[in-house]
């Protein structure tokens, strides 16, 4: 999936700030404000995005920290859990969302070396190779196209599963892609 | 040199060198693809304000025309995807006529297009198919960016809509639905039209900046490596359905029978019409136009992307006017041209393959380096690759 929010918002900030506020009413007070606004805002969000993650991960071991020191003398059946539960979640996000990215970008390129030669086998295997690479490809665009079905691309929108069901692996179950 | 070690946004000398190589196509898009990669490090788009647009124009005229002139009512055009678009109106006295008012349109380029093309090659069709279907009337051109900011045309203004008042598109034209009506009184002109440009000579000698295929399987090989080339030098993430494709295309080039202009989008959305009469006053966008095979303009025309369904649970109409079959049918008649449904399918795998190229991969790395003057529209765009990338998943099944 590659229409992420990094690059949304930098090519909605260019235009934003190129053409939109430019051509706001330099009367209307408040529309100048808060192009003004909205234009701060998108770029804090644009700027933190990318540490979004490792700043959660962070605030959290801080806090288990605090947690452990001061369970024992509080003495809270609620804290003692929280702590738990959060100790948990710290040790299972060991991979931030860059490493997902990379590890992603790194197979996509190594299956796609390996596809071009694919059309001309015709062994078994093969031919399995390509049966296999279009039926990946098939779940993987049902993914790919629920996430921007809202633009109004589909004629038949309304056969597009959830994007929820589909990555947590209910789709799999119902229906075929 | 492996794909790991390439850095797409800095291209260095030598891989440009072996894309080139790899991937060879006729000269003039050569030219401009190792331009794109040339200046990709460059800055982003600037330069393109009214005035300094206007005064560009002014040299430009100057430099072609000797008589004194003036520029009034400068404005922006939208529509296109590809290329920025001011219209005005020029002052002057024509060669050999009376003092006029002319409605003009600069068409430029941004700093890097989706669809890297070449002015000079859309001027000579532009002039070469003047009174033979309608275009807009060739004037200049700045091929190399000596007066404008890039490399730009100057064409006549056209009257017309490329969709009906009332209706409701998506961006560049796509969806656009003309209603029962005017799909009924459109579809001959157009059918007409498309076998008018197919039946022109492709050896018509204004056509100086285009190569004609030399063999039977040039024309596929050549489309497949334009696209293939542009698809490696854009691409952010890998599609390995992309590199099936390719080798699958690769290993299946057809023969063509017959050479012919090729337009490369002719749909719905490039063509301006009177909505009244339900005539076609222009047809647009000729910057992908080459000498080839005409199986790729109909495989082009007949892509999803650009047709709907009929009202009432009715058949998929192509480019929203007529169904796939019918189409095809009347094309025979129209041109005499036959249709070859083997050669046809390869091109409708290619026609998806070049349609997710340029939105997904020129797109993608023209919007991530701020080349154009509307990175926003782009990044809309990279939606639609999803819809076409089942598409071609959907063509691979047929063939392979």
């Amino acid at each position: 999936m590659q229409i992420r929010a990094e690059l949304a918002l930098q090519a909605v900030l260019k235009s934003l700030t190129e053409v939109i506020a430019p051509a706001v009413d330099p009367g209307d007070k408040m529309a100048q404000e808060q192009i003004g606004l909205v234009i701060g805002l998108l770029t804090l969000v644009k700027s933190r995005l990318p540490g979004a993650f490792a700043y959660d991960c962070d605030e959290l071991a801080r806090l288990t920290e605090l947690a452990t020191a001061i369970a024992p003398p509080a003495g809270s059946d609620a804290l003692q859990q929280a702590l738990d539960r959060g100790a948990s979640t710290l040790e299972r996000a060991q991979a931030s969302p860059a490493d997902l990215t990379t590890a992603i970008e790194a197979l996509r390129r190594a299956i796609g070396d390996a596809a071009s030669a694919l059309p001309a086998r015709s062994d078994a295997a093969g031919r399995a190779a390509v049966r296999a690479l279009l039926d990946a490809s098939s779940a993987q665009l049902l993914r790919e196209r629920s996430w921007v079905s809202m633009q109004g691309w589909e004629s038949d929108p309304g056969s597009l599963p959830d994007l929820e069901m589909l990555i947590s692996g209910a789709a799999d179950k119902g229906t075929s892609p | 040199m492996t794909p790991n070690t390439i850095d797409k946004d800095r291209p260095t000398s030598d891989w440009m060198a072996e894309l080139s190589r790899r991937f060879p196509v006729e000269r003039e898009v050569d030219r401009v693809l190792r331009r794109k990669l040339e200046m990709r490090a460059g800055p982003p788009f600037s330069g393109a304000g009214l005035d300094r647009l206007v005064a560009g124009v002014e040299a430009l005229i100057a430099a072609r025309h000797k008589s004194p002139f003036s520029i009034v009512d400068p404005h922006w055009l939208t529509g296109g995807a590809s290329k920025l678009q001011m219209a005005f109106t020029l002052e002057w006295t024509p060669p050999g006529g009376s003092p006029s008012r002319t409605k003009l349109v600069l068409r430029m380029e941004p700093a890097a297009s989706v669809c890297e093309t070449s002015r000079l090659r859309e001027h000579q069709m532009l002039a070469m198919f003047e009174g033979v279907v309608p275009v807009p009337t060739a004037y200049w051109v700045d091929p190399a960016g000596e007066f404008l900011p890039y490399p730009a045309l100057v064409y006549g203004f056209s009257e017309g809509v490329t969709k009906p008042s009332h209706s409701v598109s998506n961006v560049t034209g796509l969806g656009t639905n003309l209603g029962p009506d005017l799909r009924e009184r459109l579809a001959p002109h157009f059918l007409s039209q498309l076998a008018t440009i197919h039946s022109a000579r492709v050896d018509a000698p204004g056509l100086t900046a285009f190569d004609r295929p030399d063999t039977p399987t040039r024309s596929a090989e050549w489309a497949l490596n334009w696209w293939e080339r542009v698809w490696e030098e854009d691409a952010g993430e890998d599609v390995p359905l992309m590199r099936l494709a390719a080798g699958w295309m690769r290993g299946n080039l057809p023969e063509n029978d017959r050479l012919s202009i090729v337009h490369a989008d002719f749909r719905t959305g490039n063509f301006l019409f009177d909505e009244k009469d339900a005539r076609i006053t222009a047809w647009l966008d000729w910057e992908l136009a080459h000498i080839g095979d005409r199986h790729e303009d109909l495989a082009w025309t007949m892509s999803p992307a650009f047709g709907h369904y009929a009202e009432e649970g009715g058949a998929f109409l192509t480019c929203g006017l007529l169904p796939e079959a019918d189409f095809l049918d009347r094309y025979e008649i129209a041109s005499g041209l036959s249709v070859n449904h083997a050669t046809l399918r390869f091109y409708r795998v290619l026609a998806a393959y070049k349609a997710i190229a340029i939105v997904l991969g020129a797109g993608f790395r023209n919007a991530r380096n701020g080349k154009s003057h509307q990175d926003v529209l782009l990044v809309w765009l990279m939606g639609l690759a999803y819809p076409l990338l089942d598409e071609l998943r959907s063509r691979l099944e047929e063939v392979i």
